[in-house]
Parts: structure tokens; C-alpha cells; sequence
């Protein structure tokens, strides 16, 4: 089994007495995308921080890339690109002479620089204007040349702090499908922060939910929300009539039954089971198209997660 | 490590110096510093440029204002512009980034002093009227060529390293510009009181040979002395440069 790209073991950070991240234990799979989401100020960028060395943890284990964070910052720097929270170009330099820095910072040869520059900045689109001050650019422009920056010397990692973070919506769609089709080319794991849901679900094979410094729920996308959503399910079909939904409420393992828009929506009480409910409800005489675990949006499993963990600490 | 210090100074440059000011309005500063130090000034003393020993030593703070104009720019700017985080989670060693920051600043000051001090000379070659001029040039004698070489670069060390630590600890240029402006004001008036101090308390007969020395000017012993002492510290500033440049506190600063 590879080993996975990030893994991180009751990983803890103080500030004072502020406890940032809070006892994280996380892995992160190799080739992956993973999204790291989180209200403002859950840790998030602390957390970007000392995977990349630049902070030192409190307590916990960190490995990047096979890189213990203690001993192989460095190399683990080496081998990743980062977008902060800041685009981090240079605005008084162009955007060629923005790349260039960077691809001789991580030592691209020169021929090979100026064909990875040029084909970088051609697949957004933007060659044309590689000789445009920064500074002259637009935010999304910006964000755009800076996700180029990350990936100029064909790192194995990036980390993405927010990268569509002040954009506007159409801005922001530009650039997620921009990163889905180089994170798609490069073949890379991607460490993605963000709070905007909608990005997490598109782009993410992978998320994490952090509230003040702790991981309270890890896992795909739809598992997420299905898990958020509860135990509900949806039936599609015909025959729902009031004496079925009367049947359903009296059961023990229903918590409660209603028909919307021509589904029947059924609430199963604490370790109630989809089979037996399927079973009654075709013993009922209803015809039944289709049975799914209700899912809520990502975005509202978000509020409930945080929400619950919100009511839990008090 | 020198490569990628080399990569940062590069950059330095092309960032602070040239865009900075604009590429007009840096042609013409450096250019003005050329004209009035390397041309003006050295024709209007003529032969005395070369004779009279203290005028050659008068272009040590030369670099001292070069330096300023860089140097507060260095980890301020950075910072300012949202950019340090960036270069920090680079692959540059913390040595690389900081000694390109200060050869950034050393190389463009010193290398402006050698500058002007070359045309100096090549002015008063020219404005002297004299027999032969090409078989006697006018030239220092070596204790002015040391002082401009080598002192001027220990000084310009000096500086830069000051400066970069003035800035590694600035929140903004701004910031950064100040605290240096207010360390130069009250600087020289200190070193003049300094001097004013130790040779108000000397013995009568010590004062009458310290004029004479200076007066006459017999600087090797001085030179070595003053050499030595810059040396050791400009070699304990980069030490303690070293030791402030910590990416963990940069980051949390």
C-alpha cells in the first residue's frame, strides 16, 4: 500500500493560550484532492503552516512525503508548492519575469524553464499578457498566475489556501476549472482550503471538517453529507396512501413518515434499517421506482457538523 | 547556497531598484550620484582630490546612502506586499534568502563607491592641466585606495546588515525607514561627541600628537586597527543576522 502524502498524529499548536489545532490525526492519500474545510479562524492555515515547516508544532507527528517535518523541512519544501493566503507575486514585476524567479528558485534548467513558463501560461490563456506588470491585473488573473507559480516545477504536493477566496463567481468558476484540468495533467495531491462548499464538492475526492483545531468529520464528499443528513430515506412511487403513513409512524423503527411532492420521506428511529421499512411498505400495496438515503447539499452537512460540534462544546 | 542567493539578489534588485523608482527615475538617480560624486565634487577640488588624503575617505558614507535606499525594501517589503510567506515556504535556505537580501544591498553600494571613486580619479585627470598626463597620472596613494576599497565595503557591509536587521524586525517600509532615518540622525552626532569626549579628556601633550597624526596623515597603522575592528564587526552582525532570521518567527511576526 503507498504510503499516504500527508499524515499527520495528534497534531497540536498553541498561540499563547489559544489552541489552534487541536490533537489533529489525518491522513491524506497520494494523488488525491483533498479539501480542508473549516469556518474562519478553525486552523486551517495554521495547519498549511507547519505542514510546510514554517511553523513548528506544539505536540504531534507530522510526515509529508515521506519527510518527517522535524528533520525534512526542507526537502519537503522542496518537493511542494504552496498558494497562501496572499497570491505572493510580485506586482512591480510582470508575470514571465514573476515565473522565472520562481522557476529558477526551484533550479528549472533554462531551456526547459522558458518551455514550462510558456506552457503554463498558454494553457490559461494568458502568454499574450506575460510581459503586463502584475500589479495591472485583476484578483482573478492574479490567482490564476499564482496557481501557475505552485505548479512550475512539477512538485508532487500543493497546498491551496483559499485560492478562489475574494473572487467573484465567475471568476472563481474560471479558475476551479482551470485547477481541476492541471491538478487532472500533473497528476498531483492537492491539500485544498476553502470554505465555499460548492468548491469542496467539485474539486475534492477527499474532505476534512475542522472547527476551532479539531477534525470533526473526515471523509468522501457524499459519505459526508450522507452522513450529516441522518436517517432518511426517500421512496419514490405510487400508493402512499394515509393508511401506509399511519402503518409507518406506529412502527418502532420509524421516527416519523410524510409524503412531499410525491415522495414518501421516512425518519428511521436510532438503529432502524432500510429493509424491513422497504419490506412494509410493499406489503402496503405502494409501487415503489426508487429507495435512496436522503443526502443533504454539502454546504448544509457542513452547518450541521459544525453546528452539532458547536452545541457539544457548549 | 550562493547560487540562490545570487537568484534573490537578482531579484532584489530588479524589483527595488529598478521598479521601484521607475526604470527613468533610477537611471537618473544613480546617474545624478555618478555626476555630482564622481564628476562635480572631484573637478571643483581638482588636484586636491588627490592630494589632500581626507577628501578620498569623504565618499565612505557614500554607501551608507545607498545602502538606505535598498535595504529598508529588503524583509519589510515582503512583508508589506504579502510576498515573505511565499518565499519562505520556498525551497531557499534561510541563508540564501538572507544573504541575497544583503549582497542585494552590498553589491549595489559598493559597487556604485567604486564606481563614483573611478570617475573621480578620471575626472581629476582631466580637468588638471599638466605636462604628460597619461605617464604621471594623478592617483591615491594606497592607504586612500585601501580606505575607499576595503573600508568602503566594510562599511557598506556594516550598513546593509544594519539595515536588513532593521528590516527583518519592521512591520513596513515605512516603518523600516524610519527607524533607520533615526538611527543615521542620531548616529553621526553620537560618533562627533564620542570623538569630542575622548579628546576633551586626553592630556595636553597626547592631544597636540593626535592632531599632528591627523594632520599629517600617516594612517597605515590607523587603517589596520580600523580594519580589524570593522571586520569583527561586521562578522558578529551577520552572526546575529543569522540568528534573527528565524522562519517560524518571521511568520508569526
Amino acid at each position: 500500500m503507498p504510503s499516504p502524502a500527508i499524515r499527520t498524529d495528534g497534531l497540536t499548536r498553541d498561540f499563547a493560550s489559544i489552541r489552534a489545532v487541536d490533537g489533529l490525526t489525518l491522513e491524506v492519500a497520494e494523488g488525491t484532492v483533498f479539501g480542508f474545510l473549516g469556518p474562519n479562524g478553525s486552523g486551517k492555515t495554521t495547519t498549511i503552516r507547519l505542514l510546510l515547516g514554517l511553523l513548528a508544532p506544539t505536540s504531534g507527528d507530522i510526515e509529508v512525503l515521506g519527510h518527517d517535518i522535524r528533520t525534512g523541512a526542507p526537502a519537503i519544501r522542496a518537493a511542494s508548492g504552496a498558494l497562501m493566503e496572499h497570491s505572493g507575486l510580485y506586482e512591480r514585476l510582470s508575470a514571465w519575469e514573476n515565473l522565472e524567479f520562481f522557476a529558477r528558485v526551484w533550479r528549472i534548467p533554462k531551456g526547459e524553464r522558458e518551455a514550462r513558463i510558456k506552457e503554463l501560461l498558454e494553457s490559461i490563456g494568458l502568454w499574450d499578457r506575460r510581459g503586463e506588470l502584475v500589479g495591472t491585473w485583476s484578483r482573478g488573473m492574479k490567482q490564476k498566475l499564482a496557481v501557475l507559480r505552485t505548479l512550475l516545477h512539477r512538485p508532487r504536493l500543493v497546498f491551496l489556501d483559499e485560492p478562489t477566496a475574494g473572487l467573484d463567481p465567475i471568476a472563481a468558476a474560471a479558475l476551479r476549472e482551470d485547477l481541476l484540468r492541471l491538478v487532472a495533467e500533473e497528476g498531483l495531491t492537492v491539500f485544498l482550503t476553502t470554505h465555499n462548499l460548492a468548491e469542496a464538492e467539485r474539486l475534492c475526492s477527499q474532505v476534512g471538517v475542522v472547527r476551532r483545531g479539531r477534525l470533526i468529520a473526515h471523509g468522501h464528499p457524499d459519505e459526508i453529507r450522507v452522513a450529516a443528513a441522518g436517517n432518511r430515506l426517500e421512496i419514490a412511487g405510487r400508493g402512499f396512501t394515509p393508511s401506509l403513513l399511519d402503518g409507518l409512524r406506529s412502527r418502532q423503527d420509524v421516527a416519523g413518515a410524510v409524503v412531499v411532492n410525491g415522495r414518501l420521506c421516512v425518519e428511521l428511529a436510532t438503529g432502524g434499517t432500510t429493509p424491513p421499512v422497504v419490506a412494509f411498505v410493499v406489503g402496503a400495496g405502494a409501487d415503489i421506482e426508487e429507495v435512496r438515503r436522503a443526502a443533504d447539499s454539502l454546504e448544509d452537512a457542513f452547518l450541521n457538523i459544525v453546528g452539532e460540534a458547536e452545541r457539544d462544546a457548549g | 547556497m550562493l547560487a540562490d542567493a545570487w537568484i534573490v539578489m537578482l531579484k532584489e534588485w530588479r524589483e527595488v531598484l529598478f521598479r521601484g523608482m521607475g526604470m527613468r527615475g533610477s537611471i537618473g538617480f544613480f546617474g545624478l550620484v555618478v555626476l555630482v560624486f564622481g564628476v562635480a565634487i572631484p573637478a571643483r577640488s581638482g588636484s586636491l582630490w588627490v592630494t589632500v588624503p581626507w577628501s578620498a575617505l569623504t565618499a565612505a558614507w557614500l554607501p551608507l546612502m545607498l545602502v538606505m535606499a535598498v535595504v529598508a525594501d529588503s524583509f519589510a517589503g515582503e512583508r508589506e506586499r504579502h510576498t515573505l510567506e511565499t518565499l519562505l515556504a520556498s525551497r531557499l535556505s534561510d541563508g540564501a534568502i538572507l544573504l541575497g537580501k544583503v549582497a542585494a544591498a552590498v553589491v549595489f553600494a559598493w559597487g556604485m563607491l567604486l564606481l563614483v571613486a573611478a570617475m573621480s580619479l578620471v575626472t581629476v585627470n582631466v580637468v588638471v592641466p599638466r605636462a604628460q598626463p597619461w605617464l604621471h597620472p594623478l592617483l591615491w596613494r594606497w592607504e586612500e585606495a585601501f580606505g575607499v576599497i576595503v573600508l568602503g565595503l566594510l562599511v557598506t557591509v556594516l550598513c546593509a546588515t544594519i539595515g536588513v536587521m532593521v528590516s527583518l524586525k519592521s512591520e513596513t517600509v515605512r516603518q523600516a525607514n524610519l527607524r533607520l532615518s533615526m538611527g543615521l540622525i542620531l548616529f553621526f552626532p553620537a560618533i562627533m561627541l564620542l570623538f569630542v569626549g575622548v579628546y576633551s579628556v586626553m592630556p595636553a601633550d597626547v592631544q597636540i600628537v593626535v592632531l599632528d597624526s591627523v594632520q599629517t596623515w600617516r594612517p597605515g597603522p590607523v587603517l589596520f586597527v580600523i580594519t580589524l575592528v570593522l571586520t569583527a564587526i561586521d562578522g558578529l552582525l551577520i552572526w546575529l543576522s543569522s540568528r534573527l532570521f528565524v522562519r517560524n518567527r518571521l511568520i508569526l511576526d
